[in-house]
């Protein structure tokens, strides 16, 4: 939906308006949020978070029409914005946890590690190219399970497979990616 | 030199990325999307109120605003003038109400009104309902366990004086319907446990404003400045000078001297006479009570992780200086559709309550209402119940469970 009919969605009624800015926007919002909290927030605080965010755009959207014309652009703005309040905030408090259930599997990416020197820009784009080049769903399986954290189980259910067979696949794509890796200069 | 995780060097990325993250990132499942729109929805509304408000008053100010002196003179004559006529009024109402008296003793008793009902609830949970003429007392010290019902009579015409015959068969006649009433109530548990989660509902708003700035009852003198950082968009009201204008990037904020709190510990405390620590509110607080480094002076520079809607400065409290007056929209609730309760366990249970704003008239439209779903738990350090999160539902929630109630 364009920021003109939202518009005219929110005249008629808010709260399918304020309902479809989360459905179209509630993942990009996630992806940034995430992106800064990762290090120092829980999930509950990520999502915390993102209800500020959208808080915040429910009432930009109504008050400000300069919302209307560059929606994307602004709610991305906004949710960095507060995402970068909240790591402030949270750092100081380091209320990180990690899944103590799926520890093993993190001993796949612990091999592979970098020098922080190397430039973090470039090394994101090569990195991200090699797991796009994985193909799908191994990419999206990887990325849920070593970027976002989550449960072989909860992407289990997600893709429609059983949480072994996102296992066995996450071992294999990781075998894949560090040859990649390697091939683009990338080693422990 | 200092490793990083392979993963780790994705956070703090670049904006261009965010498209690739955005698509392998996990589905948010439509539950969990209206939970957490429920949650968005509700603090929009709470920060729209305070948004038209502040607005309204920006307004008002400007509309209003004058400049000069205007010099007014009082006739030396008119302070006796005004004593003189107070004191001829007193005296008018002092006999007027002695000579009524009188002539209710004459015709032989008093009609207490039973109608006029007033519900109280106090921070101990306890709830006392007074009706006019006559009084009822239901103390609830674990509403639906354990209920205390008594009734006394207290008619206008014993407290004159007058205990002629007459009189103790009205007194009589009274306690009767009083005795009545207590029973129904006794044998309504249920009925008790509605109306003190709508109680300790509303009690819940009046906190939750209080502590947002609304409603707050008075600030102590002098004030504190704070430059905040550019990104964080803070304009303010120059309270430095007057409200007169707004100020970018500047905070200011008062000390706290409201008549339920004048100290952090004395606010939580207030907080927690309605929520749980769980409750959202309860933790808005503690995020918000941020207490200022050692070194920072009146006027100088906060980074952002220490700019909260409260600020402890050498050991005293202070809240964000309001912008003009305050107030609030305020709820209205309908009698003809009651709170509704799911749930209920020796420990927990959650109730329904169907509310309009303020302004939506009929307030016996459902579709007009908003529907508060709203969990009470059995709070160990109280032993009382606290409410433990409010969500807001559509109007259809409340209706289906008050047709499946009712049929």
């Amino acid at each position: 939906m364009t920021g003109n009919e939202l518009k005219e969605l929110l005249a008629a009624s808010p709260e399918e308006c304020h309902r479809r800015l989360m459905k179209e926007y509630g993942r990009y919002v996630y992806a940034i949020v995430f992106n800064k909290l990762r290090s120092c927030g829980t999930r509950e605080d990520i999502e915390e978070c993102f209800c500020d965010v959208f808080t915040d755009i429910f009432l930009r959207f109504e008050y400000n029409e300069r919302y209307v014309s560059d929606i994307r652009g602004y709610i991305g703005t906004v949710a960095k914005h507060k995402a970068i309040d909240r790591f402030r905030s949270l750092s100081a408090a380091e209320r990180y946890n990690t899944h103590a259930d799926e520890e093993e599997l993190a001993e796949l990416v612990s091999d592979i590690s970098v020098d922080e020197l190397v430039d973090g820009s470039e090394l994101r784009r090569i990195l991200l190219d090699k797991i796009k080049e994985l193909g799908e769903p191994d990419a999206t399986i990887l990325m849920q399970k070593f970027y976002y954290n989550r449960k072989s189980s909860e992407i289990a259910e997600s893709i429609s497979m059983t949480a072994s067979s996102v296992r066995s696949r996450l071992t294999r794509a990781m075998g894949k990616l560090r040859i990649k890796l390697a091939e683009a200069g990338i080693t422990r | 030199m200092k490793k990083t995780d392979l993963f780790d060097i994705f956070e703090n990325a670049e904006d261009e990325l965010m498209e690739d993250f955005t698509e392998m990132s996990p589905e948010i499942s439509d539950e969990r999307l209206e939970e957490l729109l429920a949650v968005s929805e509700r603090n929009y509304k709470m920060k729209k109120k305070e948004y038209e408000r502040t607005r309204k008053d920006k307004n008002k100010e400007y509309d209003g605003a004058v400049s000069g002196v205007e010099r007014v003179k009082r006739p030396a004559w008119l302070a006796p003038l005004v004593m003189a006529a107070s004191l001829v009024l007193i005296a008018g109402v002092v006999l007027g109400s002695t000579a009524l008296l009188r002539r209710h003793g004459k015709s032989g008793g008093v009609t207490p009104d039973l109608t006029a009902v007033t519900t109280t609830a106090d921070k101990n949970g306890e709830i006392t309902t007074t009706k006019s003429g006559s009084t009822v007392t239901v103390t609830t010290t674990k509403a639906g366990s354990t209920t205390a019902v008594s009734g006394t009579n207290t008619a206008a015409a014993a407290a004159s004086g007058q205990t002629d015959s007459t009189t103790s068969a009205a007194s009589a006649a009274v306690a009767e319907t009083t005795a009545a009433a207590a029973a129904n109530e006794t044998a309504s548990g249920e009925q008790e446990l509605e109306r003190y989660a709508l109680e300790l509902y509303k009690r819940s708003e009046t906190v939750n404003d209080k502590i947002n700035g609304i409603g707050v009852s008075g600030y102590g003198d002098g004030f504190l400045k704070v430059s905040v950082d550019p990104g964080l968009g803070y304009s303010s009201y120059d309270y430095e000078h007057n409200n007169s204008q707004w100020v970018d990037n500047v905070k200011f904020y008062l000390p706290a001297a409201d008549e339920n709190f004048t100290t952090a510990d004395e606010l939580r405390s207030y907080v927690r006479s309605a929520f749980t620590k769980n409750c959202f509110v309860y933790r808005w607080l503690e995020d918000n009570l941020i207490t200022a480094p050692d070194d920072f002076e009146n006027g100088g520079y906060l980074d952002s992780e220490y700019i909260g809607y409260y600020l402890i400065y050498r050991g005293k409290l202070y809240m964000t200086a309001p912008g003009g007056g305050k107030g609030s929209l305020s709820h209205e609730y309908s009698e003809a559709y009651p709170v509704i309760i799911t749930n209920k366990t020796d420990t927990s249970f959650t109730a329904y309550v169907a509310e309009w704003y303020g302004g939506s008239e009929p307030y016996h439209d459902l579709n007009e209402a908003t529907c508060a779903e709203v969990k009470y738990v059995l709070d160990p350090e109280f032993n009382d119940w606290r409410i433990n999160d409010i969500v807001t539902r559509p109007p259809g929630v409340y209706k289906e469970l008050y047709d499946s109630r009712n049929n």
